[in-house]
């Protein structure tokens, strides 16, 4: 029994010091063991694919393994308040969207995060432009034409969801003069094309790659794209900012994020690995053809960018009274 | 004569040794998820997909569609044997082929499930072949109008095809309608129902319901009944189907592989609603109504077709569109990404051997399937010999498994505990728990087209009936009210339910 104490007791005095020692050393032995990557979506689509397009690189780099892990849901929140709560030890980072920090912040009074102090954001790994555009057999040529034809009849808007980036840059050109009313369809794309080729929609925001995807095949006409310049793919089409409505930029982002708490250290050579991973010759060019933009910034510029945009989306959000609650 | 080269270009390029390896891989693959009760082919093909990025595209995604028409075959296997849909689109099959188990023909059931589904399969690669571009069109020209219609039509026909009170089955569509109410509203974003739970924004999880109201119920109900459980199913006849059955089957067979033929091309639930239209349909024509939900062999070979045969269409908007109808296929278009193709209509032309390959290597996966699964029945059979003490924890484990891997949450789980005990409160009550799944499936899609035609009509109801085809399902639908109405079949259901019924 004495002896069983003794073990005990050395056993507890070796674990003690194992944890006072603990901070420098897990920073420098980091990573040690397999890192999660929590996707706040489903399997598949783009937020599947350029994490792992991505996390394939980073995990070269920091010579471990990184687990995907979808929890999708509530358009990213749950993913999202997961990573927020996970332990910050640098085993459990994640990807973050422009929906959970800059958008849904201005729409929900109840959020399983907080936007400005839940995350520090490792890098942007890709950031997509949108683009307007009508279906072919539209007589519209141009915003111009678009706007006439909005004085005339009211139009119709196709959206994948209320909110949303299709949304909010929907309501952004209201502004401009070109008034519809929105329509949403949960099932996104391919719905709303369906409904912009029988006649139903008059128009539609949705990133440049898709709307090109439908250009290329002759059912749709883009118009102009919410880039601050414009797209390689698009060489003919103008961006807002040459129309005229410079306060039409707007892109969806894909950001690679870890909870706030994670030891300083840790974070550097993350941000780092992402740094590195968006700058390889492979990354580069398959952003370009699936016509994703990027900025590389620091953690301390990306806490900046999401903040301003935040403000930015409030405005819009207050300005046109979007109400979800 | 083009279709043939194509063809050529197509079975070469899946005859290959390596593509043939993948599609083996595949469908063996996903025969087993697809037995597993509840480990569905998405849990599967997310784990796979990282493997897949070192194969060639046409290899990786020959065994990706693979595991995906595996786990149909196999979704069935469980629904027949254990009472436990492996799929949505399987919920059907549960009726009348867990019946024919119970009397001794699980054997005869498996087979006319494999032979129906190869058939189906069959039939699908080649109208895929041959009109995957018009077939394509078609779902185009289908608005917000049509698609409410085609979900009236739906929903009255689930009353039709439920078996007992037509109270009681008019009750359980709306208690569906109802749950389907649970989540964001579309076309405001208001969250309804939700109890300020982050896991109902999206409603309820329709695979923890069904696993709930099926498994789970089931389980709990068979506990009741001390040591009787599993002698009354051990009695395994014969396995394969006689003449009589075969005859029996075959009309099913063909006019459940047109109904998912033409079912198929719609996004949400096509699997689904083509395997309840061909269970009501089979009802309807049969000289034997009273059979149904007693193991009438149609009640299988019927629905069975049709879930394949809509499984293998659903390809159409992908492949053509660049349109994935549900998630299997948004992983399909996932997988292309990786490798730099942007699926849609300039697959066809741009990497023809691709397209052609995989359309090829459904057929030969179909083929292996047959292959794979005749000689499995036996074995699959013999699972009833488990004793049930055995069975029962392996199968509420795969079925936590199951649910918990459609969201990663364990918030699931707990909504299937929850559903299992409602569910035994249905058997308790003999309420029929397929109407109010499909209330579940439709009302939400219902709801969203109903309100979307009002938005584009500006409030204006005669939108409605503004189109033929929408004209046409909703005089369809009357049809349907009228008979279910009418004192004659009234009358002819009370007799056809009375023996099942005696209390």
């Amino acid at each position: 029994m004495k002896k069983l104490l003794v073990c005990l007791l050395s056993l507890g005095v070796c674990s003690l010091g194992a944890l006072a020692g603990v901070t420098p050393a897990v920073a420098q032995q980091w990573p040690n063991r397999p890192i999660r990557f929590i996707v706040p979506w489903g399997a598949g689509g783009i937020t599947d694919t350029i994490s792992r397009m991505y996390n394939e690189r980073v995990s070269a780099i920091l010579g471990q393994t990184i687990v995907h892990e979808y929890r999708p849901g509530a358009a990213g929140r749950i993913g999202m308040g997961e990573l927020g709560r996970a332990t910050p030890d640098g085993y459990t980072i994640g990807m973050a969207n422009a929906g959970q920090l800059t958008i849904h912040p201005n729409l929900y009074a109840r959020l399983p995060y907080d936007a400005d102090t839940s995350f520090v954001i490792l890098g942007m790994m890709g950031m997509s432009p949108m683009a307007l555009a009508v279906p072919v057999q539209s007589p519209v040529r141009s915003v111009a034409d678009l706007r006439a034809l909005s004085q005339r009849r009211s139009l119709n808007f196709g959206t994948a969801g209320i909110a949303g980036p299709h949304h909010l840059a929907a309501e952004l050109l209201r502004k401009t003069g070109v008034a519809g009313v929105p329509i949403h369809y949960r099932g996104g794309g391919g719905e709303i094309m369906a409904a912009m080729l029988n006649g139903a929609l008059d128009a539609n925001f949705d990133t440049v790659y898709q709307q090109n995807i439908f250009q290329q095949d002759g059912r749709y006409r883009i118009l102009a794209v919410t880039s601050r310049e414009r797209m390689p793919q698009l060489p003919d089409v103008p961006t807002f900012a040459e129309l005229g409505n410079p306060e039409i930029n707007l892109e969806t982002f894909y950001a690679a994020a870890a909870p706030s708490g994670v030891p300083a250290p840790i974070i550097a050579r993350l941000a780092a690995a992402y740094a590195e991973a968006a700058r390889s010759p492979e990354i580069v060019s398959w952003l370009q053809e699936m016509a994703l933009t990027n900025v590389h910034l620091t953690p301390p510029e990306l806490a900046t960018y999401i903040r301003d945009w935040r403000e930015r989306w409030r405005l819009v959000i207050e300005e046109q009274n979007i109400r979800v609650q | 004569m083009e279709l043939l080269n194509h063809l050529a270009l197509g079975f070469s390029t899946a005859l290959s040794m390596q593509n043939l390896l993948y599609a083996f891989i595949g469908c063996l693959l996903g025969t087993l998820i697809g037995v597993l009760p509840g480990l569905g082919p998405v849990a599967t093909m997310s784990m796979l997909l990282p493997a897949t990025f070192t194969l060639q595209p046409t290899a990786a995604l020959i065994m990706l569609a693979g595991i995906y028409y595996g786990a149909q075959y196999g979704g069935s296997t469980t629904a027949i044997l254990v009472k436990l849909p492996g799929e949505s689109s399987s919920v059907v099959t549960v009726l009348d082929g867990h019946e024919m188990a119970r009397r001794g023909r699980a054997g005869i059931a498996l087979t006319t499930a494999a032979v129906g589904s190869f058939f189906a399969g069959t039939v699908g690669t080649l109208v895929i072949a041959a009109f995957a571009l018009p077939l394509a069109s078609v779902a185009l020209s289908f608005g917000p109008p049509e698609y409410f219609a085609l979900m009236v039509v739906g929903l009255i026909g689930s009353i039709v095809l439920a078996s007992g009170s037509v109270l009681k089955a008019i009750a359980m569509v709306v208690l569906g309608l109802s749950l389907g109410l649970v989540g964001t509203d579309t076309q405001s974003g208001v969250e309804r129902f939700t109890f300020d739970t982050e896991e109902l924004v999206d409603g309820l999880n329709f695979v923890a319901v069904t696993m709930g109201v099926f498994g789970l119920a089931e389980i709990i109900a068979n506990l009741e009944k001390h040591g009787s459980v599993g002698s009354e199913i051990t009695r395994v006849s014969t396995l394969f189907p006689t003449r009589e059955d075969w005859r029996r089957m075959w009309p099913a067979i063909l006019r459940g592989t047109g109904i998912g033929t033409v079912l198929g091309i719609f996004p949400g639930g096509g699997p689904v609603i083509s395997s309840l239209t061909s269970y009501l349909v089979e009802r309807r024509v049969s000289k034997n109504p009273e059979e149904f939900g007693k193991g009438a062999i149609e009640g299988v070979a019927g629905p069975e077709s049709a879930n394949n045969a809509a499984a293998q269409i659903s390809f159409i908007p992908m492949l053509t569109l660049g349109i994935p109808s549900n998630i299997v296929m948004a992983m399909m278009a996932g997988a292309m990404m990786m490798h730099s193709i942007q699926p849609g209509p300039q697959v066809m032309t741009r990497n023809p051997e691709l397209f052609w390959g995989l359309i090829a290597s459904m057929w030969i996966g179909n083929v292996m399937l047959l292959v794979l699964n005749l000689p499995l029945v036996g074995i699959w059979v013999r699972f009833l010999t488990i004793p049930y003490r055995f069975l029962y924890p392996a199968i509420i484990v795969f079925c936590c498994i199951g649910v918990y891997s459609v969201n990663n949450t364990v918030f699931d789980i707990f909504q299937a505990a929850f559903w299992g005990v409602v569910g035994y409160g249905f058997l308790k009550l003999k309420l029929e728990p397929a109407p109010m799944l499909l209330g579940l499936i439709l009302g939400p899609m219902m709801e969203e087209n109903f309100r979307r035609a009002l938005v584009l009509s500006r409030g204006d109801f005669g939108i409605f009936v503004s189109t033929p085809v929408a004209c046409t399902f909703l005089v369809l639908a009357a049809i349907l009210l009228v008979v279910l109405a009418s004192p004659a079949l009234r009358k002819k259901r009370e007799v056809a339910f009375r023996e099942e019924d005696p209390a």
